[in-house]
């Protein structure tokens, strides 16, 4: 379990992680969601000892980091968002290495080894330096890594990030094992779909700041059914604001430069009409993009911006 | 004690999968001293030896200034120069030409003004390209100047008589003039300069076999070693850099694995191959250079001694950049004078006094000395100790304060 409470953590005037609270529990997939730079790193950085919070409390397992960090942390499993490996060792020796520092010997050392070497598909590449593997495979191994002594929490730092559709598949469905078996996992991305299809709770970040969290279903629920319409084109602000303004349950994203997001329920079947509306408001409609509920629909309504920006 | 080890296992495995790099700091102090060792002729037993060609040109031709010019050709001497008797101009000519070490002119009229005693100049013409072999003539020289000046005080009065025979001694002449000449010094003896004197007795008859043989390489061979040292310590300390870009230290510190455990851990690993390194290359400097190790135990444990604080003093330089590219700046500050004035590059012997006395201050310097008195069997166990102790606590020093900045500097931001 891990508990976060009213953290922040500033470095002088720049405010990384600011207030933020949340609960990851045990056997459940805890997503941070945001663009780069939104603190989820930070956030991570501070769960797991590499960074000290500015002020709030953290707890994993009941151990507060602070004060009894080095228990947290020996409970912790951890894949930071670089490879962290030694490239010259092959990687049943980087498992081997990481499950004794992480405490593990002799036969549980070496069963843990092969077991997680197994369940990564490198069996066959043990024996080979991790300089010769692919992002992916490093990726496998990085993870592979972090769990090789059975933590009960697990941090995961984009784990996903490079690496190739098939080892993206394989990492998510192993992190849903390491989660079917009971451990706590805060998983922090910034791929939309990932955090849809794997977290059992979310937290959306932006600017260091948690601005939403709850299971997929409650997010979904803020949107209402309510779809996401997105056009390109020339849009006098002022004219156009006006005409939206008349259109019943039309609500107004975003309006910058050439593009234009909207919020409304039915929007296939109002389109016709808004088009009228928008042309005698003097606007020139070129491109046209409706999208269906979904988290990022969620980002764009809560931020005012696409999660890739 | 078990996750020291672990750790310092794989830090060995990870410098043994770099055999290049291994090779190169082993070869460091092979290769010099080799090198050393070709260009000067060296043996295997009596160790290498500069060797030149002195020029004398004999401008006066006479029995005295005969002696003179062969005194270079002989003893030791004779080992060290190919005494060439030519003309002061040709001399000069093969000089410019690099040909020789040095030419010495001897003067018309040399003898007769040694026998009148009056003021007599020799001229000693040096390669400026070369700088061991011409001080050697020179100083060999102003010994048999002192020498020839004696000489003439004790037997002055027999030699003159023998210069003024117009023909050839016969022997029962030669052996009355030698026993006269040989009776005259040894009665002047005991109250003209005995150390000059005593400089060619000695040399000759008393003491040849405590005599250490002339050997360069075991002048340069502990300055080569603390130079392959340094390259290696900074070497290894470059690792730091690797294990923060890759995030395996910040992985090791999530583990909750201590950050002291860390430093000690790569500072046992560096040691280890300090020892890979050092311990071939004596045995190979020992066996084959000539190179003198009086006491192993004390040479092999001041070397890794100082090869740990050296590691120390580059990775907290290391850390105190706070990055890869301002350590490779920072050590080599460190690290290239170091070498120059602590005798890694040109040995004490061959330095000026006092810069040699300043260099041996130095850290480097202080090490390379006591290294060299180990190696000779000129320091008691009671110095070595006392060494050992100040080189220990050091590095125990050293050791903490890098663990505190490495966190201080590189987490808990």
């Amino acid at each position: 379990m891990i508990e976060v409470e009213q953290l922040r953590k500033a470095y002088g005037q720049l405010v990384a992680v600011d207030q933020a609270t949340f609960t990851a529990r045990p056997g459940e997939i805890f997503g941070l969601l945001g663009p780069n730079g939104a603190g989820k790193s930070t956030t991570l950085g501070c769960i797991c000892g590499l960074l000290t919070p500015t002020s709030g409390s953290i707890r994993v397992l009941g151990h507060d980091l602070v004060n009894d960090g080095a228990r947290a942390r020996r409970a912790t499993g951890v894949a930071p968002q670089e490879i962290a490996l030694y490239e010259e060792l092959s990687a049943r020796e980087n498992l081997d290495y990481w499950g004794s520092v992480q405490g593990l010997t002799g036969k549980r050392l070496k069963q843990r080894v092969d077991e997680v070497l197994a369940m990564i598909g490198l069996e066959d590449r043990a024996k080979e330096p991790v300089k010769k593997f692919s992002g992916g495979m490093k990726r496998r191994l990085n993870f592979g890594a972090a769990i090789v002594h059975e933590p009960k929490v697990l941090l995961l730092d984009e784990p996903t990030v490079g690496v190739d559709p098939q080892s993206r598949v394989r990492l998510l469905e192993m992190v849903r094992a390491q989660a079917g078996a009971g451990t706590c996992v805060l998983y922090t991305t910034h791929y939309m779909e990932e955090a849809e299809a794997l977290c059992d709770r979310l937290a959306i970040m932006d600017h260091g700041r948690l601005i939403s969290q709850g299971t997929l279903v409650e997010l979904r629920a803020l949107l209402g059914e309510r779809d996401l319409l997105r056009l390109t084109g020339s849009f006098p602000e002022g004219p156009v604001r006006a005409a939206l303004a008349r259109e019943e349950g039309v609500e107004v994203l975003g309006f910058e430069g050439g593009q234009l997001r909207l919020s409304m329920a039915e929007a296939s079947a109002r389109l016709p009409r808004l088009f009228t509306a928008l042309a005698e408001a003097g606007a020139e409609v070129r491109g046209t993009t409706l999208t269906q509920p979904n988290l990022e629909s969620l980002f764009i309504k809560l931020t005012g911006k696409e999660l890739r920006e | 004690m078990r996750l020291l080890l672990t750790s310092s296992a794989k830090d060995m495995r990870l410098v043994l999968r770099d055999p290049f790099g291994l090779l190169l700091w082993l070869g460091i102090p092979v290769m010099l001293l080799t090198l050393m060792n070709l260009a000067f002729g060296g043996g295997s037993t009596g160790g290498p030896k500069p060797r030149g060609i002195l020029f004398i040109a004999d401008q006066d031709g006479t029995m005295v200034s005969r002696m003179l010019g062969s005194a270079f050709g002989q003893g030791p001497m004779g080992e060290i120069f190919t005494v060439e008797q030519t003309t002061e101009q040709e001399g000069r000519r093969r000089l410019a030409k690099g040909d020789g070490s040095a030419l010495v002119v001897v003067g018309k009229g040399f003898q007769s003004r040694i026998l009148d005693n009056e003021p007599v100049t020799l001229t000693l013409v040096t390669n400026p390209t070369q700088s061991v072999l011409p001080a050697i003539a020179g100083e060999t020289l102003k010994i048999l100047a002192e020498g020839t000046h004696y000489i003439h005080l004790a037997a002055g009065g027999q030699i003159k008589q023998i210069t003024g025979l117009s023909t050839g001694l016969n022997q029962a002449q030669f052996l009355t003039a030698s026993l006269a000449v040989h009776r005259a010094i040894a009665e002047i003896r005991p109250y003209v300069d005995p150390p000059l004197l005593d400089v060619e007795f000695k040399t000759r008859v008393e003491e040849p076999k405590n005599t250490q043989p002339f050997n360069l390489t075991a002048i340069f061979f502990p300055g080569m070693m603390f130079m392959s040292l340094l390259f290696l310590t900074r070497g290894t300390s470059d690792g730091l850099w690797e294990e923060l870009s890759h995030g395996t230290f910040q992985r090791w510190h999530a583990c909750g694995a201590p950050t002291g455990t860390f430093v000690l851990a790569r500072l046992l690993a560096a040691t280890a191959t300090a020892a890979g390194v050092a311990l071939p290359a004596l045995a190979a400097s020992w066996l084959w250079l000539g190179v003198q190790v009086a006491n192993w135990p004390a040479a092999l444990g001041w070397v890794l001694a100082c090869a740990s604080c050296w590691y120390l003093i580059m990775l907290h330089l290391q850390i105190l950049a706070g990055s890869a590219r301002r350590g490779q700046i920072l050590t080599s500050f460190v690290l290239f004078p170091s070498m120059l004035t602590g005798g890694s590059m040109l040995p004490f012997q061959m330095m000026p006094e006092g810069i040699a006395a300043a260099g041996k201050a130095t850290p480097l310097g202080w090490m390379t000395a006591n290294f060299d008195l180990i190696l000779r069997g000129q320091a008691t166990a009671g110095q070595v100790t006392g060494w050992l102790v100040m080189v220990c606590a050091a590095s125990l020093a050293l050791l903490a304060l890098s663990g505190v900045q490495l966190r201080r500097k590189f987490l808990r931001g």
